[in-house]
């Protein structure tokens, strides 16, 4: 039988979670081998976005539980397949993401405050490429950063660092 | 560009504010707080914040909006790492905080002016355009004004330039800020008519460098003493190319007796005068020396070397379990057979051998005296059992090595002779190869050697 940790979000909502699903987040497995994890595990996160983080735990920890149980005879074509399936489930996640910023950014927090770097590299990745190749006010736009410069102080450090803005 | 007043959230938000302001506003209260915060999410960070002076209930709505401004700097400069400089540096626009944000970049340094610097042969190329030295002084200045605007404190994760040389002042410079940074990949290409050389420990100390995993040089002159002390202080390095480098007397590649190296792949091309020495290298699995002149190459303890391109080298790394080794060659004289012996000899579990050769030229002789007497080849016992020979000749070469297998190979049982082409096997060729004499006197040597040692059991067709 595996074992069951009940997780409780900052909404008080509870989630029932196998150990190795979660032991992926290094800020939990530090609080259950302290021992600091009997009964409910409170988080400082909401139901909405631990259950994406769970998502994202349960995705790997297939992948992993996988690999293990395969012998080398097919293994190749198999990996590939599973690659596949993968990348699909990766680029559906990232959708979901990218329409909804509010649970993006929530996720980046998220995935920081547990310590999941798998997951923090995943998000980080998919921002920086959301950002690549905007231009600024595009940028702020899309991520709602005002702009707190006057047109004078735009111009010097466009000015500064000219190599930057330069097509 | 859409004006502020065309924006689509704006007009958004005006309908809303009548809609707070009407006398009967029961129905936006009703809503919940989530649908409130997802509606305010839709705002621009100020015109949400303006929503605080609603009513208490709105005073702190906005503030559970996640914007990116609630990230901390480090997952900013996690996420600006993974974009050019140029774009990270472009940040610094966005707002005051972004604004020295892009100095803490972690990423990639990559400064490739090749095609801008390269010199062209044909001088009025393009007379409007900057000459070379121009455009070759713009881009070293440009690369300096980076490096030297990034954080001290931060670190690297590769840092590769690209261009003609101006001064080894500069290579230097670039060197030490590797190091200072503690770069984990390292690249210089100097393709062009200047030459520099890798500054020596003493003017750059290597002590901490110890986070390097990738070195490729090109074009940096650098002594064997120099690659040595690198290697020894940069245990992480995974990979090492050095390429057109000038001459280096000898190369010792060792890990040192006490530990291994991490070193997994290495390519040498330069000319080495004297020999290389690899030695503890448990990692290395590619090994490429493409100086012009066949110097002795010597391995030590490598167990999972599997691939030397291009080289023939007779002392080759042991490999314990390989059972079975299939070799595919062309003969061009009375020693080509010798590295296939030598292989032999590397593997001492081989079971099965399987020598496909073809013949551009019509050998002579000598083979077993060449395989008696090579150095490393010498009183050898070899582990095969069967041995597999296509597109067996006949010749005194191939004849020679047979004997060679049945006096050393004390185990040897089978040996398998088709004088059939290899690349002819199941094409119409086949038949006709057949029945050619070049065939039929190709059988009647395997027989005739099959005849001379009656205690192995041959196979022929």
């Amino acid at each position: 039988m595996a074992i069951m940790y009940a997780l409780k979000s900052s909404d008080n909502e509870i989630f029932e979670v196998e150990q190795k699903v979660i032991e992926q987040s290094e800020t939990i497995k530090k609080m259950i081998e302290d021992g600091a994890a009997t009964g409910e595990i409170p988080l400082q996160v909401s139901s909405k976005t631990l259950a994406k983080v769970l998502e994202w735990c349960k995705q790997r920890q297939h992948k992993t539980v996988e690999n293990e149980n395969d012998d080398n005879k097919g293994k190749r074509k198999k990996e590939r397949d599973e690659d596949d399936d993968i990348k699909e489930w990766e680029n559906k996640f990232s959708d979901e993401l990218k329409a909804d910023k509010d649970v993006l950014f929530d996720l980046l927090l998220a995935s920081n405050y547990l310590d999941l770097p798998a997951l923090l590299s995943f998000l980080c990745q998919l921002v920086a490429d959301m950002v690549a190749g905007k231009m600024p006010e595009e940028i702020r736009r899309m991520f709602n950063i005002e702009n707190d410069f006057t047109p004078e102080e735009e111009k010097a450090i466009t000015a500064e660092h000219g190599w930057a803005f330069q097509p | 560009m859409k004006s502020l007043s065309d924006c689509s959230d704006c007009k958004k938000r005006r309908k809303f504010n009548t809609c707070i302001h009407d006398e009967d506003d029961e129905h936006i209260s009703k809503l919940s707080d989530d649908i409130l915060i997802n509606i305010l999410s839709r705002l621009t960070i100020k015109e949400a914040a303006r929503t605080s002076i609603l009513s208490s209930r709105w005073r702190y709505l906005w503030k559970s909006l996640k914007h990116i401004s609630k990230l901390s700097d480090d997952i900013l400069i996690n996420i600006l790492s993974r974009l050019t400089i140029k774009e990270a540096a472009r940040s610094s626009i966005l707002s005051s905080r972004w604004r020295y944000l892009w100095s803490s970049f972690t990423g990639c340094l990559i400064f490739d002016n090749r095609i801008a610097t390269v010199r062209y042969p044909f001088k009025y190329y393009d007379v409007e355009s900057d000459s070379f030295e121009v455009k070759l002084f713009k881009f070293v200045s440009w690369v300096n004004q980076v490096l030297s605007s990034l954080q001290s404190q931060s670190s690297i994760e590769q840092l590769s330039i690209c261009c003609d040389i101006s001064s080894q002042a500069d290579v230097d410079n670039w060197i030490k800020f590797a190091v200072d940074k503690r770069v984990k990949k390292l690249e210089l290409d100097f393709t062009g008519e200047g030459r520099c050389t890798f500054p020596s420990h003493d003017i750059v100390p290597y002590s901490n460098f110890s986070t390097l995993t990738s070195l490729s040089l090109t074009l940096v002159d650098i002594t064997g003493e120099v690659l040595e002390n690198l290697l020894f202080h940069c245990p992480l390095l995974q990979v090492l190319s050095v390429q057109r480098s000038l001459c280096v007397k000898k190369l010792k590649v060792s890990g040192g007796p006490s530990r291994d190296l991490k070193l997994k792949y290495l390519k040498l091309d330069f000319w080495v005068s004297q020999y290389i020495e690899i030695d503890n290298a448990p990692n290395l699995i590619y090994f490429e020396y493409g100086g012009k002149r066949k110097i002795p190459v010597s391995f030590r303890n490598v167990p999972n070397l599997s691939e030397i391109p291009g080289a023939v080298c007779y002392n080759i790394p042991e490999l314990c379990n390989l059972r079975h080794l299939e070799i595919k060659m062309r003969i061009e004289d009375d020693h080509s057979l010798l590295p296939c012996a030598a292989y032999l000899k590397a593997f001492p579990s081989l079971y099965k051998f399987t020598l496909k050769v073809s013949w551009p030229v019509e050998p002579s002789s000598g083979m077993r005296q060449s395989v008696r007497n090579h150095p490393y080849l010498r009183h050898s016992e070899l582990s095969v059992r069967v041995v597999e020979l296509i597109g067996f000749a006949g010749q005194t070469t191939d004849s020679e090595f047979v004997i060679y297998l049945i006096e050393n190979a004390k185990l040897l049982e089978k040996i398998i002779i088709d004088p059939c082409i290899d690349r002819y096997l199941g094409t119409p060729k086949e038949f006709i190869f057949r029945e050619s004499e070049v065939y039929q006197s190709a059988i009647r040597q395997a027989t005739h050697l099959a005849a001379t040692f009656p205690l192995w059991d041959f196979v022929i067709p």
